[in-house]
């Protein structure tokens, strides 16, 4: 109150409109509240949110901004063969590439720079670097992928001489194929990311791609050092090893017999073939031909296509640049160019259908005596051509003049359609589709490889429909025809029939291990079930062996081993050449097992279209049947299975010449008797002075060799006739006349036998007791 | 006894208000605003040398450059503020409409021959290359004090205690919008506005005026929106201020990058000198953002620290005006404290993404040598209140 008086002592007026220092004072109190304390309370709550609420996911964040995570490469897992042959490895490479914002900042000379790199880096062009370079958004851009160090040291040393920022190299892998193309469709590829693409490399990628490293360091923009640097390493975790069924030798084996049939019978669609254990589902071989190298896995290899693509480009190259006619022409170009990879990277003995053809009999044949539909007992009448009740079109044998009455086993042998098309009818549409499925042919085969296809069938009620066509279904699938299987299908499905009847689960893979080698995952034969009896299958055996012993392939006759097996020539009935009509393509084959008296490898080659012109019938008897041949006289003795000689004519089997000379007659008699070797004596000595042939030499059993005693040993030559044409008998008398002899390879029972093929050339010069093998072939076997 | 409480029991006179007046210059400065300052400058530089390490090294290969060139600037600054402070505030009124006009002709300057940065012209070079921005808040801080002391008894009216802060806001902001510099502008408006409550303008008028303001910025988003909306530099940064995330590659850039410095400090920072994001990541870390910096090697309790020390001075400030001798004296510390908690206020708020982001300078911390010397002055001037201040008259 005393207060209020003094202040009464100013002007009333003065003090009514202007401001007095106490309400000044309370202004500047609240002003002071409010600039003082109000307006901080939001920033501490900011403060609180971003570095307590939020710290954990800024700091996450921050962290992704600071680190440079440099990777840490895991080393791919090797891929071995069932004997330790490395069949995939990788090893480290380095990447080129350029930081386009670096350059352009450090005002690098970009020129120079591209200059450089693409005189030094094959497949690098200077315009293509320059065009990097000006994408100065962009803060990576390849180079040059996998190089070696002879070119990254080389990179290196410029960088430091010219002192440049913005040119890096970091570790990348590369993956080594040491065998080439050598199942390439089997092992895959990896691509550029070293992902497995296809093949193996696909299918176990996650076991062979390990866990990559990282190396995490701190770093200030711009790549500059920071006073208190973090670092961590995480360490890379290699892949896991496979171990595969396959054996490189066999492999190779394969490789080489398939190679050699696609050359002689100039085979226009390439080739598959498989080798695999009957008992337990090893996958040994597997081939396709028309193979690239996984290597270098873009790149065209089949000789062929390459022409072809060559001159389509060329073709297009006619027409002016830019214009409608060109960019349609190109792109029919670069279609073709990766239609025929794709093609190339297919393994076609997973992947592809076919019709089996005559193959397929042994299926029927199985089902019809498993059934108990037909007995061996059973006959059956072929005229060439029959007209089968429900059936519309007339059917024909390939045997155009007809087998005659046949055995059940001679119906097999002769791959008789007439006779199957009566076994498919005594068995029943639906008891045949119920078989094919238990064979597993209607499903994958989950064999550990990817892009497996399956079977194509008639559904089981159009087979059984006897009123809809289901006659003509039925009596066509009996024969092979108008289906299709994989090779696997087919390959498995044979090895049941001959094994006992167990259906056995196929694999590639033997076993994974990890780069310790600690054992991660083991295959091992699994058997999915039982289709046909043992006494089936026994019958079987022996109806297979008899195709070769006196039917269509004969020529897959090896002396010593039993081999059985059936022909087949499939037609391409889903084919058709560019006015619709039907191609006249065939795929030829033939599935051989062996030995028939404890079956253990099944080895099945077919190939895809062989040129009619070559003079060679295009059948799976005379293509097929001796490229089998070829592989089991390899792998046989390769793969430890016992010869068995007892049955055998022992002309057809070669031995070696042992050293006789400086041996009294007697003795030398004791010594060649056990090689099953005959003698003749030249002069009247004591001893043996010289021998024909001459000691390690090879020559047929049961050959006649020529002792010279006290007498001086011929030198004349003798020059090599041409066999092709002649019969067994007049290749051996002429032999036998003129002192050499001949080693008879493939057929020796058949019809029309004569030789095909000779290991010397016409003409040639040789010693007295050479051993030329002759190649004879049964020219009926047109199946 | 320390040199600023010598005791020169010299006597001078001055006319205020046309009274007599006699001023004793015996007065001893405001120990805790002296003490206050000085230790913000102090950890200001400190912290400035921590985060401007990186870009230093990196730019002129020596890591303390910055730091040296504003240790200089500090020095002089700290004598400028000490000289200052022995100089007799009130005799600053006698040039406040020089210096008024002054920083306007320095206003129509830098629009002529100021350097262009970033498209915006807020630099003059004579001689020595300062804000003309500086000197016109200090100037329109003394204008305002001197008019408002001169007129206080009018201040109730229109005539006296509105128009003519609004003519020279309204030149002062329209000359700042042209370089342009919105913060300037910002800060000059609210300092002007709460001088203008203190020096005793009628509420109603002030409450008028706020509603103009708003209705006035209605109108500018209402025009923005219809004229395309966006696009603008200031509406793209409001974009990104709202969703920093997804702008992060350009206009959301330092928010995501001060939110990084920001947080990972947590509670007690990843310990001085070590900060991650000031090796080039954080744009301006050693300018406006310096704080972020503050935040990531300090943590909570060192960026709260500092800005209790902040708020002290601040308060400090606002004792002083409240205990000063005269109504001048009054008007102009409490105005030069409203500018450094206004500039304090957005500095902080803009790197804590509290505010839209605005270039502004946080006092004694950021790096600028005439920056700092024209706020160390300007301490210096409420020093010089403070030695008149009612409690030290005793």
């Amino acid at each position: 109150m005393k207060k209020q008086s003094t202040g009464k002592k100013r002007p009333s007026k003065k003090t009514e409109y202007a401001l007095s220092d106490r309400a000044m004072t309370k202004r500047t109190f609240w002003i002071m509240i409010i600039f003082g304390v109000v307006l901080f309370i939001p920033i501490f709550i900011m403060l609180i949110s971003l570095m307590i609420v939020q710290h954990d996911k800024l700091e996450e964040q921050a962290m992704g901004n600071w680190t440079r995570s440099v990777n840490v490469q895991a080393s791919r897992g090797v891929v071995y063969d069932r004997n330790g042959n490395v069949l995939a490895a990788s090893s480290t490479v380095e990447n080129i590439f350029i930081d386009p914002l670096e350059l352009e900042r450090e005002k690098e000379d970009v020129d120079a720079i591209a200059t450089f790199l693409s005189n030094l880096i094959e497949g690098v062009e200077k315009a293509d670097v320059l065009a990097k370079a000006a994408d100065t958004d962009r803060r990576y851009e390849i180079i040059a992928r996998k190089q070696t160090a002879d070119i990254t040291d080389q990179v290196r040393d410029y960088i430091s001489e010219n002192n440049i920022i913005g040119i890096h190299i970091e570790p990348d892998a590369k993956r080594y194929y040491p065998y080439g193309t050598m199942a390439a469709q089997l092992l895959g590829f990896t691509n550029a990311e070293n992902t497995g693409a296809s093949g193996l490399e696909a299918y176990y990628d996650s076991y062979l791609e390990g866990v990559d490293g990282v190396k995490i360091t701190t770093k200030g923009n711009y790549e500059t050092e920071m006073l208190y640097p973090y670092e961590k390493l995480y360490e890379a975790t290699d892949g896991n090893n496979l171990i595969l069924t396959v054996d490189t030798q066999v492999q190779q084996f394969l490789d080489k017999s398939m190679q050699s049939a696609v050359e002689k019978y100039d085979v226009l669609n390439g080739a598959f073939g498989i080798v695999m254990n009957v008992n337990t589902g090893e996958i040994l071989a597997m081939t396709t031909l028309g193979s690239y190298d996984p290597n270098n896995y873009l790149e065209i290899v089949d000789e062929r296509t390459v022409r072809e693509l060559a001159a389509m480009k060329e073709e297009a190259m006619e027409y002016k640049e830019g214009t409608a006619e060109y960019e349609a022409a190109m792109q029919a170009y670069y279609d073709a160019y990766n239609a025929s990879q794709s093609e190339q990277w297919r393994n076609r003995v997973v992947g592809d259908s076919y019709e089996p053809g005559s193959t397929f009999k042994l299926i029927t044949l199985a089902a019809a005596l498993d059934s108990g539909a037909v007995t061996p007992d059973y006959t059956y009448y072929c005229g060439g051509s029959e007209k089968i009740e429900g059936r519309e079109q007339i059917l024909d044998c390939w045997k155009h003049t007809g087998h005659g009455a046949e055995t059940l086993a001679q119906s097999l042998q002769n791959s008789c359609n007439i006779a199957f098309a009566h076994i498919g009818l005594q068995v029943g549409g639906e008891t045949l589709y119920n078989y094919c499925e238990a064979f597993g042919l209607m499903e994958q085969t989950d064999i550990d490889l990817p892009g497996e296809s399956s079977g194509v069938f008639h559904t089981k009620e159009r087979m059984a429909d006897r009123a809809n066509f289901g006659t003509s279904y039925l009596t066509s699938t009996a024969f092979g025809q108008s289906i299709k299987v994989t090779p696997i299908q087919l390959v498995r499905a044979i090895s049941a029939i001959v094994n006992g009847g167990y259906l056995v689960q196929p694999y590639v893979v033997s076993e994974i291990q990890d780069a310790e080698g600690n054992t991660i995952l083991k295959n091992s034969p699994t058997v999915v079930r039982q289709i046909i009896s043992e006494q089936t299958s026994k019958l079987m055996c022996e109806m297979m062996e008899s195709v070769v012993t006196e039917g269509t392939a004969s020529s897959a006759k090896i002396a010593g081993y039993h081999i059985g097996g059936k022909t087949g020539t499939g037609e391409k009935l889903d084919v058709f050449d560019e006015y619709g009509n039907p191609v006249d393509d065939k795929i030829v084959s033939f599935v051989g097992v062996a030995p028939m008296n404890d079956p253990q490898y099944i080895v099945l080659i077919a190939l895809d279209t062989p040129n009619p012109m070559t003079g060679y019938y295009v059948s799976g008897g005379i293509m097929a049947a001796p490229a089998v041949r070829d592989v089991f006289e390899d792998i046989l003795p390769y793969l430890n299975v016992e010869p068995d000689y007892s049955d055998v004519d022992m002309r057809l089997v070669n031995v070696y010449m042992p050293n006789v000379t400086g041996m009294t007659e007697a003795q030398a008699r004791e010594a060649l008797a056990e090689k099953s070797l005959s003698y003749r004596v030249v002069g009247s000595g004591d001893t043996v002075t010289a021998q024909i042939p001459a000691t390690g030499l090879e020559l047929p059993g049961n050959s006649t060799v020529i002792l010279y005693m006290g007498e001086d040993k011929p030198t004349d030559k003798v020059t090599i006739p041409n066999f092709v044409g002649m019969t067994i008998s007049q290749a051996t008398d002429w032999a036998a006349m003129n002192g050499i002899y001949v080693h008879i390879k493939g057929s020796v029972s058949g019809g029309n036998i004569t030789a095909t093929n000779q290991s010397i050339s016409p003409g040639t010069q040789v010693e007295l007791g050479t051993t030329v093998t002759v190649e004879f072939t049964d020219h009926d076997a047109l199946d | 006894m320390p040199f600023w409480k010598k005791n020169s029991k010299k006597e001078s006179e001055l006319k205020d208000n046309k009274q007599r007046v006699v001023v004793d210059e015996t007065g001893i400065m405001d120990t805790p605003y002296l003490v206050l300052t000085l230790l913000l400058m102090v950890i200001g530089l400190i912290m400035l040398f921590s985060a401007s390490y990186a870009r230093a090294s990196h730019n002129t290969g020596n890591p303390a450059s910055y730091f040296v060139s504003q240790s200089i600037y500090a020095a002089i600054g700290t004598t400028v503020m000490l000289l200052v402070a022995r100089y007799n505030y009130q005799r600053l009124q006698k040039f406040a409409l020089i210096i008024m006009a002054g920083s306007i002709v320095l206003l129509v300057l830098v629009l002529v021959m100021g350097s262009s940065t970033n498209g915006a012209k807020r630099w003059i070079n004579l001689g020595i290359r300062f804000q003309p921005s500086e000197i016109a808040k200090f100037a329109v801080i003394l204008f305002f004090a001197t008019y408002m002391t001169h007129h206080q008894k009018q201040m109730h009216t229109i005539r006296y205690g509105i128009a003519p802060y609004l003519v020279i806001l309204g030149v002062v902001a329209l000359l700042l919008l042209l370089e342009p510099h919105k913060s300037a502008t910002l800060i000059i408006l609210g300092v002007g506005f709460v001088m203008m409550f203190l020096g005793g303008a009628k509420s109603k008028h002030l409450w008028i005026l706020v509603g103009l303001g708003i209705l006035a910025l209605a109108a500018y988003v209402l025009y923005k929106r219809l004229s395309g909306g966006g696009g603008d530099y200031a509406s793209d940064r409001i974009m990104a201020w709202l969703n920093p995330d997804k702008y992060a590659d350009d206009e959301g850039y330092q928010i995501v990058q001060s939110r990084y410095a920001i947080g990972p400090g947590g509670l007690s920072g990843v310990g001085f000198g070590k900060s991650y994001q000031k090796t080039m990541y954080l744009p301006e870390e050693h300018n406006d953002y310096i704080f972020a910096i503050v935040c990531e090697e300090l943590g909570l309790i060192g960026a709260v620290g500092i800005l209790l020390l902040f708020m002290m001075l601040i308060i400090r400030g606002y004792w002083i005006s409240m205990h000063a001798y005269d109504r001048f004296g009054k008007l102009m510390a409490a105005g030069l404290t409203t500018l450094l908690a206004i500039q304090v206020f957005l500095n902080v708020g803009v790197v804590t993404n509290l505010l839209p982001p605005t270039g502004i300078s946080l006092p004694f911390f950021s790096s600028g040598g005439t920056a700092l010397i024209i706020q160390t002055a300007e301490m210096g001037v409420v020093l010089s209140i403070s030695r008149w201040t009612k409690k030290s008259m005793t």
